[in-house]
């Protein structure tokens, strides 16, 4: 099957134009051997069958970073590269075309973002541009779907010119002769968005916009969610889900092995999801009950904040921060990652420079941002007590300023360069919808598959275990650390234990100890920075490789140790 | 007399002379656009932070290390 690459820098609509021309058995992968994703689908051209793939963005074809890397590799099997190009950029973009144009493959240019270019005062000659470089370009417009049947039918008429290959010193001037004969730029009024990109990385204004935009996007996170929860999964768990569940508990009997593993205890003689423990009761209320809903809105908007093309910009205003805790401002990018679930935050990693600052950000995230999962229980247990909120909001602090200590600590102790920020700012964007439903389905999918069968399992394992009693001999062997050091009760050992497994079970399991509200706030910042989860273990494991990783988690278990210890002294 | 550009004022408009660094960083700079003979105008800064300038028709952010690297002459200030 012929292989068609839609190639383009970051930013260019490439996404959506993929989306339109191909049809529903759309999948993405990574590329072998990296976590490097990238997006292929079958359409049809003519009458015959192709693949589109959709080739992650880049600037240039020297490789420069590990998605540039990819992006050569797959060239070099595809059978024609449509060139995406920003018309609103022309100037920027033309350095890969050129570049692509020195390439073995044949080349059509998608001269994307079309109707912008009359927003934005800029008038390109179409054919004048065609002529300069050789290939046919067609004028787009991916979200209307404006150009696209001409693009699709004019790929057969793609040119292989395979042009001596030049240096970066002789392309830009030759970008710089084709630009001043095919665009003119007129003057234009600046458009609203245009207005909210300039104070958005404001050295003052943009602080204000970036406190405003992440206390609103956490707000709506949880309006969301306790919409979601109120109005959709309680009424559904205790309507509907309930009857049916104490029918099955009278048939199998309280006390059978039966109904222990799958329900659980019966607490005043009735179900309770969260402290009965049981297969069917906790094992399912907490992931889909309690922290789907959370999942599901904080993935919602962290899309929107990428589609507009907000984070970018919150990287470079808190660029001169980040230089302080040893990192670049592309790692807040990562760490916001993390607060929706820290596996797909390590990996982000990956797109830091220097192993060492890889590392500095995987330990931090692992110490000091807990993930939804692990948030929603948080607020879940300590919100309804008498003034609950003010205590999240003292949990949130404690993990910021440890993730803050742990910057400065870290960059002390570790080697290596310090690597710098270098990235243009695309301009905002309004979220097309369709790209934004497709990313939204995928995370939470994402989050089902990996978080049930671990948590079932779980559930499965301590009631065993608990059978068993070797539970009860963990409890006695560390309970002098836990209840001298941390003040907490002995019994919130498990917890700990199962913290491991699932952060998000592990609170709720502080949940039926009678602990004052100081030993919540103990129990669950310990519990948030301790260990990492298991599927994050697994992550940190292959990026950090052993060494690392001991050394990672050395530095989490005594933090925790001392942090909690500190917190018992001054609480 | 060529500066670097973190030095440049605010608003000037200068031509990159020189980019002084490694072959990594070499080529990254010029994917961006920013190479010897290129018109930059430096828009704004953020303290400690990154050097935003504009090239071609582009926005681009240069961390304040990699400034460092970049000489160039003004024309305008």
């Amino acid at each position: 099957m012929k292989k068609i690459l839609l190639v383009g820098n970051p930013n260019v609509g490439k996404s959506v134009l993929f989306s339109k021309i191909t049809g529903i058995n759309v999948h993405c992968s990574n590329y072998p051997g990296t976590t490097v994703e990238y997006s292929c689908g079958p359409s049809i051209i003519g009458t015959e069958e192709v693949e589109v793939i959709d080739v992650p963005g880049s600037y240039s074809l020297d490789p420069t970073s590990k998605a540039e890397e990819v992006a050569v590799e797959m060239l070099a099997e595809g059978d024609v590269a449509i060139n995406v190009v920003d018309a609103t950029n022309l100037e920027r973009n033309l350095y890969l075309t050129l570049q692509l144009l020195e390439w073995d493959i044949p080349v059509i240019v998608a001269l994307n973002i079309w109707d912008e270019t009359k927003h934005r005062g800029i008038e390109i000659d179409v054919e004048k541009l065609a002529e300069a470089l050789g290939v046919p370009v067609i004028p787009t417009n991916a979200r209307s779907g404006f150009g696209l049947d001409k693009l699709v039918h004019g790929i057969s008429r793609a040119r292989n010119l395979e042009m001596p290959s030049l240096t970066a010193h002789e392309r830009w001037p030759k970008i710089g002769e084709i630009i001043a004969s095919v665009q003119r730029i007129h003057h234009h009024h600046h458009t609203f968005l245009e207005r909210l990109e300039d104070v958005s990385i404001h050295p003052t204004g943009g602080f204000f916009v970036a406190a405003a935009v992440l206390i609103a996007s956490f707000g709506l996170v949880r309006v969301i969610a306790e919409t979601l929860i109120g109005y959709v999964m309680d009424p559904l768990f205790n309507g509907v889900y309930l009857p049916l569940l104490s029918a099955v508990s009278r048939t199998l009997g309280s006390g059978s092995l039966l109904h222990d593993i799958l329900i659980g205890n019966l607490i005043n003689g009735e179900i309770d999801f969260i402290q009965s423990f049981g297969l069917l009761t906790t094992g399912l209320y907490v992931p889909v009950g309690m922290v789907l809903p959370y999942v599901v809105s904080f993935y919602f908007l962290l899309g929107l904040l990428e589609d507009i093309g907000y984070l970018p910009r919150l990287a470079i205003l808190l660029d001169g921060l980040m230089h302080r805790i040893g990192l670049h401002g592309y790692s807040v990018i990562p760490t916001l990652l993390g607060l929706g679930c820290n596996v797909p935050a390590l990996l982000a990693t990956r797109v830091l420079d220097s192993k060492r600052e890889r590392f500095i950000v995987a330990t931090m995230i692992s110490i000091g941002v807990p993930c939804v999962s692990l948030q929603a229980m948080i607020v879940g247990l300590l919100g309804p007590r008498p003034h609950g909120m003010r205590y999240v909001a003292l949990v949130y602090l404690i993990l910021l300023l440890v993730w803050l200590a742990l910057g400065f600590v870290l960059k002390f102790f570790t080697r290596g360069m310090l690597p710098t920020l270098l990235m243009d700012i695309p301009p905002y964007r309004l979220p097309y919808m369709k790209t934004l439903l497709i990313k939204f389905r995928m995370r939470t999918l994402g989050f089902l598959k990996e978080a049930l069968p671990v948590v079932i399992i779980g559930v499965a394992a301590v009631n065993l275990l608990y059978a068993l009693g070797v539970l009860d001999g963990l409890v006695r062997l560390t309970s002098p650390v836990v209840t001298r050091l941390l003040g907490l009760p002995p019994e919130a050992v498990l917890a700990i234990v199962i913290g491991f497994l699932r952060k998000d079970i592990g609170v709720g399991m502080l949940a039926p100890l009678n602990m004052t509200i100081k030993q919540l706030v103990i129990g669950s910042t310990t519990l948030a920075m301790f260990f990492p989860c298991v599927a994050t273990f697994v992550v940190l494991f292959k990026e950090l490789g052993p060494l690392d990783t001991v050394k990672s988690i050395g530095i989490m278990i005594l933090t925790a140790l001392a942090v909690g210890g500190l917190l018992n002294l001054v609480l | 007399m060529p500066i670097a550009l973190d030095r440049m004022t605010k608003g000037s408009r200068g031509r990159i002379v020189e980019v002084v660094g490694g072959r990594g960083a070499v080529l990254r700079l010029s994917a961006q656009g920013i190479v010897p003979g290129a018109t930059v105008v430096k828009t704004s800064e953020l303290r400690g932070g990154p050097v935003l300038l504009r090239v071609g028709g582009t926005q681009v952010a240069v961390g304040r290390g990699l400034a460092r690297h970049v000489l160039v002459e003004v024309i305008t200030a």
